[in-house]
């Protein structure tokens, strides 16, 4: 049933080359055939695209096809990263949500409403300043893209645990003595969980732009090459106006190309297990 | 001496439109190795009983009254510990429309294990072995434990369920509708099933159903219900042979006849009464043909009409006027 929908197909194999890519950056590396990404190369600043550098070299005279066969992993890791904390975040205060009802719902939502409400930006802003320690590092980025997109995840599962929780085997399983925590695990849950990881996909490709976007701003990890830093330094140093296109357009294409596959695939398999999505 | 004995049990359901009494006054006796069968049209309370006697009511729903016996202890007012230890391992419940009360994405093995490995403390290999043995006891092939909801028929869905209730070794089984979704063929199966289930297994039942030829089938005694009260008790030859209360009675003449003249079913006019506001006296008087000013002012006790037999209607006393009135 999958492999009829072309655009899903079409997504999953863009992603492998991402993927192929993060995971071959150092083997490649190591053996010569990628040049170092970090090698700084004063002579050859600037340059444009050449057999030597395929998509020339930025202010440093580095290497952008290899910075950017790197960047693949920085994106890819924090995409699945930030990705599971919004499930895991997400889906119990989801669960827990639905489930009780009542004034824990009362509050969880309101909790739920305010990070839906605070503006996008402002949010990640206001974690990345205070959350600690101060400077950037993956694992912040990860934490704060985390913390600041759980909220539709929760609104998601809980609307799906409302409808579940009335379902006549929950009733079945409470009277066979099963306990609340189990009920919500073990028999809500996995009922729900095939939307999760529909949603799940399509949260990656959201958390990709918003990384992207973080390390354009300057919220980076500093120990990581990403394609936003690059786009980043290729408008600090004027690329578009100086001619050297390719260093705008490059990380631009990286982004839009991982993106649209997780997009296409996160589409593809929301049809097959959303209801009212499913084609007849 | 009667295994289980529900006394006066009143239920109430909180509802937005206000307190709806579900369930008001009704008492029930079940002899051991015997099959009782509450009947009664759909909303008159039957199924609230069941819930009531396990405890499973839904959070809006609250025994306001009455006692529940089971071997000395009264399951209307012991802890939720205690009621726990009494539901699957003395009392199990088939539930209305199995189709619904199995999770459609667990292996029905594990599901029927479930009550096993919580009850009975048992690791899951354990529960899964004796898993096979209950299946087989049902009519199914072990093996397909391993399958899921979905690769069942609906008959064969309803005998998972029979087996899930029966997992801990129950004395008593109540049976909510056991058959009503199935078809007729079917539904002679399940029956016949849960007969010799019964009989074999030493069990006591409680059988819910809206279908009165499915109780002449399988059950020894009957309590006929209406609109959240208890109108008649007794015996199945009482009930089909000496109705007494006129609700039963066109409740009998609402059943076909095969062996009888051929003739149409007759119906009942009127509606089941808003259990919010219920009728004064007799709850069934608006729509009774016999009814007389005493049935609007006064609720009528259940009385003795004969060993065993008890019915709630003031045809029974005799100060009754001679013009009907």
């Amino acid at each position: 049933m999958f492999a009829r929908s072309r655009l899903g197909m079409v997504g999953l194999l863009m992603l492998l080359v991402f993927v192929v890519m993060a995971l071959t950056a150092p083997g490649l590396t190591s053996a010569g055939i990628l040049q170092n990404p970090n090698r700084q190369n004063l002579s050859d600043r600037f340059e444009g695209p050449s057999s030597d550098y395929w998509f020339g070299t930025d202010q440093l005279g580095r290497d952008l096809f290899s910075r950017l066969w790197w960047g693949a992993q920085a994106s890819l890791l924090i995409g699945f990263a930030a990705t599971a904390i919004i499930m895991v975040l997400g889906s119990l205060i989801g669960l827990v949500s639905g489930y009780y009802g009542g004034w824990i719902d009362e509050i969880l939502m309101r909790v739920t409403d305010f990070f839906l409400v605070v503006p996008f930006l402002l949010l990640v802003l206001i974690l990345a300043a205070t959350v600690p320690p101060p400077g950037t590092s993956i694992s912040k980025v990860v934490l704060v893209i985390g913390i600041s997109l759980w909220a539709f995840t929760a609104r998601l599962v809980r609307s799906q645990v409302l409808s579940l929780k009335e379902r006549q085997f929950v009733e079945r399983a409470r009277s066979a003595g099963a306990g609340d925590f189990r009920i919500m695990i073990r028999h809500i849950f996995p009922n729900a969980f095939t939307l999760v990881f529909a949603e799940a996909i399509l949260t990656v490709a959201v958390v990709i732009l918003l990384e992207s976007f973080l390390s354009f701003i300057g919220i980076a990890p500093a120990d990581m090459i990403t394609w936003g830093k690059t786009l980043q330094e290729a408008y600090v140093w004027s690329a578009t106006e100086t001619g050297l296109l390719v260093w705008v357009l490059m990380p631009g294409l990286y982004i839009v190309a991982l993106v649209l596959g997780f997009t296409l695939l996160g589409f593809a398999l929301d049809e097959l297990v959303n209801p009212r999505l499913r084609r007849r | 001496m009667a295994l289980l004995e529900v006394r006066g049990l009143t239920t109430y359901f909180d509802t937005m439109a206000g307190v709806v009494k579900a369930v008001d006054g009704v008492d029930i006796r079940l002899a051991e190795g015997e099959s009782l069968g509450i009947a009664g049209e759909s909303g008159c309370g039957k199924t609230t009983v069941a819930l009531s006697i396990l405890r499973l009511l839904p959070r809006n729903g609250r025994i306001v009254a009455g006692a529940v016996r089971y071997a000395g202890w009264d399951l209307a007012t012991i802890s939720e510990d205690y009621m726990r230890g009494i539901r699957w391992k003395h009392i199990s419940i088939i539930f209305q429309g199995a189709m619904n009360a199995l999770n459609p994405v667990k292996r029905v093995g594990e599901q029927i294990a479930e009550p096993i490995m919580l009850h009975e403390g048992l690791d899951r290999e354990a529960a899964m072995k004796r898993v096979g043995g209950l299946l087989e006891l049902v009519g199914i092939h072990r093996d397909r434990g391993q399958e899921f909801p979905h690769e069942f028929s609906g008959g064969m869905r309803q005998r998972v369920m029979i087996a899930m209730a029966l997992a801990c070794n129950p004395k008593i089984v109540i049976a909510d509708e056991p058959v009503t979704a199935l078809d007729v063929v079917i539904q002679a199966q399940i029956l016949d099933l849960l007969e010799r289930l019964k009989r074999e297994l030493d069990l006591s039942m409680v059988l819910i159903s809206h279908d009165l030829s499915v109780m002449a089938e399988t059950c020894d005694t009957m309590a006929i219900m209406y609109a959240g009260k208890l109108v008649e008790s007794g015996t199945v030859r009482d009930i089909f042979k000496r109705a007494n209360h006129p609700y039963t009675q066109d409740l009998i003449q609402a059943f076909p006849d095969i062996e009888g003249s051929q003739r149409l079913p007759a119906y009942i006019p009127g509606l089941l009464p808003s259990l919010v506001d219920p009728p004064t006296g007799c709850r069934f008087h608006p729509r009774c043909k016999f009814a007389w000013q005493r049935c609007i002012d006064k609720e009528p006790a259940l009385l003795p009409v004969d060993e065993g037999h008890w019915s709630s209607c003031h045809l029974n006393t005799p100060e009754r006027p001679a013009d009907g009135r």
